[in-house]
């Protein structure tokens, strides 16, 4: 590796980092601005203490848990983003948490359906003061599991996109639908296998979007609902912008029938940070990703075997493969006289 | 030649047929000897398999039709190539899945060399390899015929692939 390319390679990481850096003031002055129910007592860092019935005021609304430490679970679910260490915010019990009422006085939360979901839950209700403000449905899924499943699937996407089988596609985990969702052109055949092999892997845990069309493996089914709070559908719910600290309503699209969820649209978030720090951090990326192309395009020419300079000697995926197709190898010996010769004996 | 023309030449073998026995020879020859090439890297030997795949293929023609006459050929010249390394001296490479390419690793050549390339990939992926390019079979097949699970097998391909690239462009 040659000090130019050294130079590129530092220099684009710096950018990367300023704009990390960048970004997560902008992310700190957004989760500030955001506003909630002002609480009396002050929270101690051990997360299980426990408020006074004087402290918290008016405890006579039931159900109501006086001993708990967030008032409603709009408050526990900031909490748990506040202090998360890692890209997974919630409890590994929790499967995904979304708005009923398209703000955060009722979220539903979905937790996994074994014992370790049923002590979430009740956990869950010795925190939250207004039990009003959370219900309950069982998911097959934690976040957690999805979100290492989002992790490796992630690696085949990006070697797909080095290899030019494909250019662009998202994917995240999508709490509602309990599994991680894809969204990718499934027209080449490349894809396709690549599309199976997932299927086979992890089952009914990813779902794969081409446009309009949803591709899912349909074998097993999700969303066991407890009664009462869900009745399985999406209408009329909506969901809570997870990962990324922007908290807000995005409206599902009404008369979907269940099971056929298309795309979710996003709303404009509100509550934004100052525009310059965004624009200085839309920047700082923009300049590192140009100081990266360009490094990668100019590399120095190559000499084959032959004596031919090529213009770019950087082979990708695409070019190895016909490479080795378009080569053969040729036997030196005459084996179709000895083969007639051994038939023969 | 296609499937159909294929599958026609098979089954005149079947009766003895020694001018369709060298039409065959002639269209599967060069993509047979390919994969067993870069799968064993020894000319000697692969010379060897390739005529041994013929003399069985003459004695004990498959039953055609068959639905993809080429997949069943290069199966069965796999198959001999991995049975013949087996019986090879030195077959360290047998079993030994995770051929430590670390350990082998020399200073890279910047010239193009393809042949040098392919030896610098343990013998999983090499198998894998030519059976899907050269052997052109699919992924589900050379799981089927490899015993690997097919996820593996994808992993391992490109994971190859993605070594040759970095060995092609100099190690770098």
């Amino acid at each position: 590796m040659n000090m130019k390319r050294i130079t590129s390679v530092i220099t684009f990481f710096l950018c990367m980092s300023m704009f990390s850096v960048t970004a997560f003031g902008a992310y700190e002055t957004s989760v500030a601005a955001e506003t909630y129910p002002p609480t009396t007592e002050v929270y101690a860092t051990d997360v299980y203490a426990v408020a006074t019935a004087e402290e918290i005021g008016n405890a006579d609304t039931e159900p109501y848990n006086t001993g708990a430490q967030f008032e409603t679970m709009g408050d526990l679910y900031q909490h748990w983003y506040m202090t998360a260490g890692t890209e997974v915010a919630y409890p590994d019990y929790v499967c995904g948490v979304w708005s009923v009422d398209g703000g955060m006085e009722s979220l539903m939360v979905a937790v996994t359906k074994d014992e370790k979901g049923e002590a979430g839950k009740e956990e869950i209700l010795s925190l939250v003061r207004n039990h009003e403000s959370v219900s309950f449905t069982y998911m097959a899924y934690s976040y957690a599991e999805l979100h290492s499943v989002q992790e490796k699937v992630t690696v085949g996407l990006k070697e797909m996109t080095d290899e030019g089988i494909v250019s662009s596609w998202g994917i995240g985990v999508q709490e509602m639908d309990n599994a991680v969702v894809v969204d990718i052109d499934t027209s080449s055949e490349q894809v396709q296998e690549f599309m199976n092999d997932c299927f086979e892997q992890y089952g009914n845990m990813i779902i794969f979007n081409n446009g309009s069309i949803q591709i899912m493996d349909t074998t097993v089914a999700t969303g066991v609902d407890i009664g009462g709070e869900r009745d399985g559908t999406a209408e009329n719910e909506y969901s809570i912008l997870a990962g990324d600290g922007n908290v807000g309503a995005i409206p599902v699209e009404e008369g979907i029938p269940e099971g056929e969820i298309g795309a979710v649209s996003i709303a404009a978030e509100d509550n934004r940070s100052d525009i310059l720090i965004w624009t200085a951090a839309a920047a700082v990326l923009i300049i590192g990703i140009s100081i990266g192309i360009i490094a990668m395009r100019t590399s120095r020419a190559r000499q084959t075997e032959a004596g031919n300079i090529t213009d770019n000697g950087r082979l990708n995926s695409s070019q190895v493969e016909a490479i080795l197709k378009s080569t053969s190898e040729e036997p030196q010996r005459d084996i179709f006289g000895k083969v007639m010769k051994e038939i023969e004996k | 030649m296609t499937n159909e023309e294929l599958n026609e030449k098979l089954s005149a073998l079947s009766q003895g047929d020694k001018a369709a026995f060298e039409e065959i020879y002639k269209e599967v020859k060069t993509s047979a000897f390919t994969v067993i090439y870069r799968i064993t890297q020894d000319r000697h030997l692969s010379e060897d398999i390739l005529q041994e795949f013929f003399v069985r293929l003459y004695r004990t023609p498959p039953k055609a039709p068959l639905n993809n006459p080429k997949a069943y050929l290069m199966r069965m010249v796999h198959n001999l190539t991995v049975d013949s390394l087996r019986k090879q001296p030195n077959n360290a490479d047998i079993g030994d899945y995770e051929n430590a390419l670390s350990a082998k690793e020399e200073e890279i050549d910047e010239r193009l060399d393809l042949n040098n390339a392919m030896k610098k990939l343990s013998l999983e992926e090499r198998r894998i390899v030519v059976l899907h390019i050269n052997g052109g079979l699919k992924f589900r097949e050379i799981s089927e015929i490899t015993e690997i699970p097919l996820g593996t097998v994808l992993w391992k391909y490109r994971r190859a692939i993605l070594r040759l690239k970095v060995i092609l462009n100099g190690g770098k």
